[in-house]
C-alpha cells in the first residue's frame, strides 16, 4: 500500500485548485488522481467564454482557464497519476483513509492521512427524468454532445430538442446554431431559465432560440432514431416537434458514489460537494478544502479536532445550505421575471446586473452602463469555435481575442470552416489575423496533442 | 454455403437453445434473425428469474418444462459460465382471498412438482427482510436469477463453436418447398450504406420457427394460418444499485389471473440493481418498445405496495418488452406453450406462444424441436463424438487497460474483446450488443460519460467509423459523421 500524506482526487479544476493550494502552503506529500490521461477535466470540452471573470478577471475561455491552472499544477511540486481510476474510498481500519484504484500498474491501494474528493459530478439521465416514450438512438445529454463536438470533430444532430435549461444545455444550444444544426425549443419544467442569465440571453435570445417554460417532454417518439419530442405546458396542452435529436441538460448529481461517507480526514470541494454555476467558484471551492484539509492535519497532529465545512460530515447540511440559496434566488428570478420591468442583463461579469433599458442606471459597478449602451447600439460577442487541425481528422478550440459584432457571427462561422491550425499548435496562437474585423484575432484556445485523451 | 440440414429462425433464448442443441449432432445448421445481434427481442426484455414452476396449470407443457428447466437450471448456468443465483422468491399476500390463491398455487406447485415451497408469515419474512410488506407469503426456495443477455449470448456462442452459423440483419420474408421437398427460405438484410434491401435465400430439410413475436407471422408463410399472437408489453423501472441491499430476492404480488401475467414485481438483479414491473398492456403493434406515463406511476405504487422504503427511489431507465400472447379462437389467452410438428408441411417444427417461463423452459424446449425434426426428417441425427472446443481466447489480463464505463467498471480491453466476440458469432456490432456483453453504460450515468469514449475506443482500435456506429441496427446511427 502506498502511503502519502495527502490525496486528491480528480484534477479538473476543484482537484487542480486544492493540490497546487496544498503545495504552496508547504506541504509536499502530495499526491493528485485522475481518470483521464491528462488534467482539466471537463474544462476541456467548454470551448465557450466565460471562465475566469472572477479569479483571473479575464473572459477565458475552458481550455485556457485549464491552461493557467495546468501550469501551476505542473510547477507546484504535487505529484501527479493520471489513467487512475479511484473506484473506493474507506476509512481505514487502524488509521487514515484507504483508496482502491485501477491504475496502469494495476489495482493498486493507497494510505492518506487526508483525502479532497474532487470527482465532480455527472449528469441527469434520461431514466431519471422518467420522459415517457421510446428509447431510440439520438438521446444524449449535453456533456456528451459537447464532447462529441467539440473534442472529437463529430456532428450529433440536424434538428434538436433540448430538454432542461441548465447552463450546459443553453452552451450547447448555441453550440449547435453556430455550426448550422436546428434548435427548436428549450424545454424548462419550472417556471424559469435553470441557467445563469448570461447564457439565457447569449445563447438562446440571441439565436431566437425559444425557452418553452413550466413545459415538460411527455413523449420521446421513434423507433431506431428520434423522430419526434411531445411537449406539454402547464395548461396540459401539447404539441409535436419534429426532431432527431434530444438533448438532456436537466440537473448535475455529485459523483460521489465511490465514497462512503463520514470519513474523518476526507474533505469534498466542487462539484461533488454540491453543483456550482462556474468553474471559478470551483476553484476557490478547491482552495478553501485545502485550507482545510490542512488545518486539519495539522489540528490532528496536535491531537485536536477540527471542523470544516468541507468535511464529508458536512456534507449534507453544504448541501441543503445551497438547495435554500438557490430557492430563493429562484423565487427573486420568478419574481422579476413576472414585474414587466425592461431592463438588459450585463454580462461582463457573472453578477448579471439588470441594467434600466432606458437610463442604464442599476449596475453595480461602472462597467454596467458602458456595457448597456454597447448593447444597445452595437452589441459585441467573443465567438468561440473549433478549427480543423492540418492532416489530421481532429480539431481544436478557437475564440475572437476580443467580442465582435453580434451580428458577424454565422459570417464568422463560415470563415472558420476554412481555416486550419497546425499541429504543433499551442494555446494562445494567433491562427488568423484581421478576423472579420481589422485587428481581430482568431486565436487557439487549447494546445494539440496528436495523442489526444481517449 | 446455402443447403442446410436444419435452419432455426430467431436468436432468442430459445432459438440459441435450439442451435446450441442441434450444433452436439453431425448436421448442417443455421439461424437466421431479423435483428443486428441475439436477445434484442423479448428474450432481453424480462425480469431474468428461473421460474420453479408453481404458477402454470399442472399437465401443460409449461409446467412441465418449467419444473424440469428450473432443475438443471443451475447446472446448465455453471456450463455455459452464466451468473445464477439462487435466491429463492416470495410471492406476498394481504387479504384472504390472496391466502386462498397462494394456497392454490402452493398446491399446484405441487402437483407440478415444484420443490422447496412453503406458506410463510409475515412475520417470518420480516425476521430476514423487515420492510417487505404482506400478512403471509408462498415461500419459492428454488426460484433463481440470472442475466437473460450472457444466457443467450453464450449459447450462441457455443453454438457456433460447434458449427452453427448465425445470419443476423436476415428477416425471413417467404418460405417455399422445392420440387425435392426442401425449403427454401428467403430472407432480406440491410446492407450497410445501401438505401435498399438485399433479398437472399438459402434450402434446409427442416425448419424450426422460434420467432417469439413472430412465430405466428413466420408459421403464416409455411402455410399455418391458426395462430394468432398479442403483444402484451410489460413495463419495467431499474433502480440504481445504491438500492441493491434492500432486498435481494424476488418479491411478487398475488399473480393477475384475468391477463395472465405475474403482476409487478421487484426483481434484484445479478449485477445489483433492482428492477420494478413488469405491466401488463395488449398493443396493436409488435414492435412498440415504448414506455407510458400512466404506467410509469403506477409501477412505482406497484413496487411501494410491496416495500414502502422504495418511495421515491432513483430510476436510472426504464424499459419494456413484450409477451408473445397466443390467443385463441375465442381470442381468450390460450395459456399453453404450442411445441409442434407440421402435418401440413412436414419438417416445419414451430413453437408458438412461448413467453414466461420461456427462458427457464429453454432449454427443455429446444430439445423437443430437435427430436420433432428428427421425426419430422425420419433420421436419427447422429451426436458428435465431442464439441469442437474452442479455447477462449482470453486477451492479456496482465497489461493495464483504460477504464472506459466508471459505474460498472467496464474496461477498454473488456469493450474490445465485445466487439470482436459480436463479429466472431457474424453478428452487427452496436452499442447495445456491446452494453448486453459488457455492462458498459448500465450504471448509475447511462454513458452520459462513456458513449463518447466507446465510440473513440471503437474508432482507435478498430478503425470502426464513428458514422456507422448504431444504438441497435441499421437506421439508429449514433451520430452524423465528422462535423468538419
Amino acid at each position: 500500500m502506498e502511503r502519502k500524506e495527502t490525496i486528491v482526487v480528480g484534477a479538473g479544476p476543484a482537484g487542480m485548485a486544492a493540490a497546487v493550494q496544498l503545495c504552496e502552503m508547504g506541504f509536499r506529500d502530495v499526491l493528485i488522481i485522475e481518470k483521464e490521461s491528462g488534467p482539466g477535466g471537463v474544462l476541456r470540452q467548454c470551448i465557450h467564454p466565460g471562465f475566469g471573470l472572477t479569479r483571473f478577471g479575464k473572459n477565458l475561455t475552458g481550455p485556457e482557464y485549464k491552461a493557467l491552472d495546468e501550469e501551476r499544477l505542473y510547477g507546484s511540486g504535487a505529484e501527479l497519476c493520471f489513467n487512475t481510476t479511484v473506484m473506493d474510498i474507506r476509512q481505514g481500519e487502524k488509521e487514515g483513509i484507504v483508496l482502491s484504484a485501477h491504475t496502469p500498474e494495476g489495482i493498486k491501494e493507497y494510505m492518506a492521512d487526508a483525502v479532497i474528493l474532487a470527482s465532480g459530478c455527472r449528469e441527469t439521465g434520461r431514466g431519471a427524468l422518467e420522459i415517457p416514450g421510446t428509447r431510440p438512438a439520438g438521446i444524449f445529454t449535453a456533456g456528451t454532445a459537447q464532447a462529441m463536438m467539440n473534442l472529437k470533430n463529430t456532428k450529433v444532430g440536424n434538428r434538436i430538442v433540448i430538454v432542461g435549461s441548465g447552463d450546459i444545455g443553453l452552451i450547447m444550444a448555441r453550440r449547435f446554431t453556430l455550426e448550422g444544426s436546428e434548435v427548436l425549443c428549450v424545454v424548462e419544467k419550472s417556471e424559469i431559465c435553470g441557467g445563469l442569465d448570461r447564457n439565457k440571453k447569449e445563447c438562446l435570445e440571441d439565436f431566437g432560440i425559444p425557452l418553452l417554460t413550466s413545459s415538460t417532454v411527455s413523449c420521446i417518439k421513434g423507433k431506431k432514431r428520434v423522430s419526434a419530442v411531445v411537449v406539454r405546458d402547464k395548461d396540459g396542452n401539447e404539441q409535436e416537434y419534429l426532431c432527431d435529436t434530444v438533448i438532456l441538460s436537466a440537473g448535475l448529481i455529485p459523483e460521489d458514489s465511490m465514497a462512503e461517507r463520514d470519513i474523518e480526514g476526507l474533505f469534498y470541494c466542487g462539484n461533488v460537494l454540491y453543483v456550482h454555476d462556474l468553474a471559478d467558484d470551483v476553484s476557490v471551492s478547491g482552495e478553501e478544502a485545502a485550507i482545510d484539509a490542512a488545518g486539519y492535519l495539522i489540528a490532528k497532529m496536535k491531537g485536536k479536532n477540527f471542523d470544516s465545512k468541507y468535511s464529508s460530515s458536512n456534507v449534507g447540511s453544504a448541501r441543503d445550505e445551497r438547495r435554500a440559496f438557490l430557492a430563493e434566488r429562484n423565487a427573486l428570478k420568478l419574481k422579476e421575471s413576472s414585474s414587466g420591468r425592461k431592463y438588459i442583463i450585463c454580462t461582463m461579469c457573472p453578477n448579471g446586473c439588470r441594467i434600466d433599458a432606458d437610463n442604464f442606471t442599476g449596475g453595480r459597478c461602472s462597467k454596467g452602463e458602458a456595457y448597456a449602451r454597447n448593447e444597445k447600439l452595437d452589441p459585441k460577442r467573443i465567438l468561440t469555435s473549433t478549427v480543423k487541425v492540418k492532416g489530421t481528422g481532429d480539431v481544436i478550440g478557437v475564440r475572437t481575442d476580443r467580442p465582435i459584432p453580434k451580428t458577424l457571427m454565422m459570417e464568422g462561422m463560415k470563415l472558420i470552416r476554412d481555416i486550419e491550425a497546425d499541429q504543433s499548435v499551442k494555446v494562445n496562437d494567433v491562427i488568423a489575423e484581421d478576423f472579420l474585423v481589422k485587428g481581430v484575432k482568431l486565436t487557439a484556445s487549447d494546445s494539440y496533442r496528436s495523442e489526444k485523451i481517449r | 454455403m446455402t443447403d442446410y440440414d436444419v435452419v432455426i429462425i430467431g436468436a432468442g433464448a430459445v432459438g440459441c437453445a435450439a442451435a446450441y442443441v442441434l450444433s452436439g449432432y453431425k448436421i448442417n445448421i443455421a439461424v437466421l434473425e431479423k435483428e443486428a445481434d441475439v436477445a434484442f427481442g423479448t428474450s432481453g426484455r424480462n425480469s431474468g428469474v428461473v421460474h420453479a414452476g408453481f404458477n402454470n396449470v399442472p399437465g401443460s407443457l409449461k409446467a412441465k418444462l418449467c419444473v424440469e428447466g428450473s432443475r438443471r437450471f443451475e447446472e446448465l448456468a455453471l456450463h455455459l459460465g452464466v451468473k445464477y443465483i439462487k435466491t429463492g422468491k416470495y410471492v406476498t399476500g394481504f387479504s384472504d382471498s390472496d391466502r386462498a390463491e397462494l394456497e392454490r398455487l402452493l398446491k399446484q406447485g405441487k402437483e407440478n412438482g415444484a420443490e422447496g415451497l412453503e406458506i410463510v408469515n409475515g412475520d417470518d419474512i420480516r425476521k430476514i427482510y423487515p420492510n417487505i410488506q404482506g400478512n403471509f407469503a408462498l415461500w419459492s426456495g428454488e426460484t433463481g436469477i440470472f442475466d437473460p443477455f450472457e444466457y443467450t449470448v453464450k449459447l450462441a456462442e457455443k453454438a457456433y463453436d460447434s458449427g452453427a452459423v448465425f445470419l443476423f440483419d436476415s428477416k425471413v420474408v417467404e418460405i417455399e418447398k422445392d420440387e425435392s421437398g426442401r425449403f427454401r427460405l428467403s430472407y432480406e438484410r440491410q446492407v450497410l450504406g445501401k438505401p435498399e434491401k438485399e433479398t437472399a435465400s438459402l434450402t434446409a430439410k427442416a425448419v424450426i420457427n422460434c420467432a417469439g413475436l413472430y412465430a405466428a407471422d413466420i408459421c403464416r408463410m409455411a402455410g399455418i394460418e391458426r395462430f394468432d399472437i398479442r403483444p402484451c408489453r410489460g413495463e419495467y423501472h431499474i433502480l440504481d444499485k445504491k438500492y441493491s441491499q434492500m432486498v435481494d430476492v424476488p418479491v411478487y404480488p398475488v399473480p393477475d389471473e384475468e391477463n395472465g401475467v405475474l403482476g409487478v414485481h421487484l426483481t434484484p438483479t445479478v449485477s445489483g440493481n433492482i428492477m420494478i414491473g413488469p405491466s401488463a398492456e395488449f398493443l396493436e403493434e409488435k414492435d412498440d418498445y415504448s414506455n407510458e406515463e400512466d404506467i410509469m406511476h403506477l409501477l412505482k405504487e406497484g413496487a411501494e405496495l410491496l416495500l414502502p422504503e422504495l418511495k421515491g427511489a432513483a430510476v436510472i431507465r426504464s424499459f419494456s418488452g413484450i409477451r408473445p400472447k397466443l390467443i385463441d379462437k375465442q381470442g381468450e389467452i390460450n395459456g399453453d406453450f404450442v411445441i409442434e410438428s407440421s402435418k401440413e408441411s412436414p419438417g416445419f417444427i414451430y413453437m408458438v406462444g412461448i413467453e414466461s417461463p420461456g427462458i427457464t423452459a429453454s432449454m427443455h424446449i429446444a430439445e423437443m424441436a430437435a427430436g420433432l425434426a428428427e421425426s419430422a426428417l425420419g433420421v436419427k441425427f447422429a451426436k458428435k463424438t465431442h464439441r469442437s472446443s474452442v479455447k477462449e481466447e482470453m486477451p492479456d489480463m496482465s497489461s493495464f487497460s483504460p477504464m472506459v464505463c466508471r459505474c460498472e467498471k467496464v474496461t477498454e480491453r473488456d469493450i474490445l474483446k465485445a466487439y470482436d466476440d459480436i463479429l466472431k458469432i457474424g453478428a452487427v456490432p452496436t452499442l447495445k450488443g456491446i452494453k448486453n456483453r459488457t455492462r458498459a453504460g448500465m450504471g448509475s450515468c447511462q454513458g452520459s460519460f462513456c458513449t463518447a469514449d466507446i465510440a473513440e475506443v471503437l474508432k482507435k482500435h478498430r478503425g470502426a467509423d464513428i458514422s456507422e456506429i448504431t444504438y441497435d441496427g441499421p437506421g439508429s446511427e449514433l451520430f452524423f459523421g465528422r462535423l468538419k
